[in-house]
């Protein structure tokens, strides 16, 4: 295997990890995890409901992840993820700031991807 | 490295930092009856500003907007009250969110058991209209947090 695709592999189950953890963990004690959703979309919706519908998208977007098929779209989608939870929890950044580096991890794996379809066409 | 990377990443820098810099710009709001100005240097030290009180018991109010005041100022083995005026429930405990050991002797983990009583958290969602206080013994200065809307912080500041 060269080393280049190891570096998608890796690259893929490292992102594709963090959210399954973050899935299973928000069904085995959601209380620790709704607090994470803006007040504003709590008000509009019941919070549980937004944790399991939530963290099904996650245990999906994993699973896509670890396929590697259209992977510029999964990783695209990842970072979109990622980006909205940094943004609506900057009042938290003590604890999300880890989620800028699994981020731009998604954005170099998009970015990685598209060179490699690219040098597939020619 | 293409245009659209560089927008990219500064984007998201400037974003980071206004949110950084707005953190930093909200008031300090020391509890009511606290002394106006704590200096910094009282700050440092942990010890009350001479000639001026610190309350033994302070009230935060939890709202939708979160914690009011946030920051404020208690007497060692002072009691802070979070009376929540919201419709909705709030969850202090000490920070760091979800593990709330920030405070000494602090830990989710001791929730129902004996050590409760002695733990910076309220082990649950305290409804509309009810509240939880907690006895603050340790001097020095700790973070808490909402559990369930985990961007609603402060800080109780405990002197001797």
């Amino acid at each position: 295997m060269r080393n280049s695709s190891l570096a998608f592999f890796f690259l893929r189950l490292g992102i594709a990890t963090v959210f399954l953890y973050a899935a299973i963990a928000s069904f085995l004690d959601p209380l620790s995890w709704v607090g994470f959703f803006p007040v504003w979309l709590k008000t509009l919706f019941p919070a549980t409901i937004l944790l399991y519908l939530f963290s099904t998208y996650e245990i999906v977007l994993a699973f896509w992840l670890l396929s590697g098929r259209h992977a510029l779209y999964a990783a695209s989608l990842a970072a979109l993820t990622l980006f909205s939870i940094v943004i609506f929890n900057t009042s938290a950044l003590d604890i999300v700031f880890r989620d800028v580096a699994i981020l731009f991890a998604a954005v170099a794996l998009a970015s990685l991807t598209q060179e490699q379809q690219k040098k597939g066409k020619k | 490295m293409k245009m659209g990377h560089v927008l990219f990443v500064i984007i998201l820098g400037v974003l980071l930092l206004l949110s950084a810099c707005r953190q930093l710009e909200e008031p300090v709001q020391s509890a009511v009856a606290v002394q106006e100005d704590v200096s910094e240097e009282s700050i440092a030290d942990d010890v009350a500003p001479e000639g001026e009180s610190v309350l033994e018991e302070v009230t935060i109010e939890m709202t939708s907007s979160g914690f009011s005041p946030s920051d404020v100022t208690v007497k060692a083995g002072g009691t802070v009250i979070f009376v929540n005026n919201d419709i909705n429930g709030h969850w202090p405990a000490s920070a760091i969110h979800p593990t709330h050991t920030v405070y000494p002797g602090s830990s989710k983990d001791k929730c129902g058991t004996a050590e409760q009583v002695k733990t910076f958290d309220a082990c649950g969602e305290v409804a509309s209209g009810e509240s939880y206080s907690f006895k603050f013994t340790e001097v020095g200065s700790w973070k808490y947090h909402d559990h369930l809307n985990a961007g609603d912080t402060g800080t109780i500041m405990v002197v001797e």
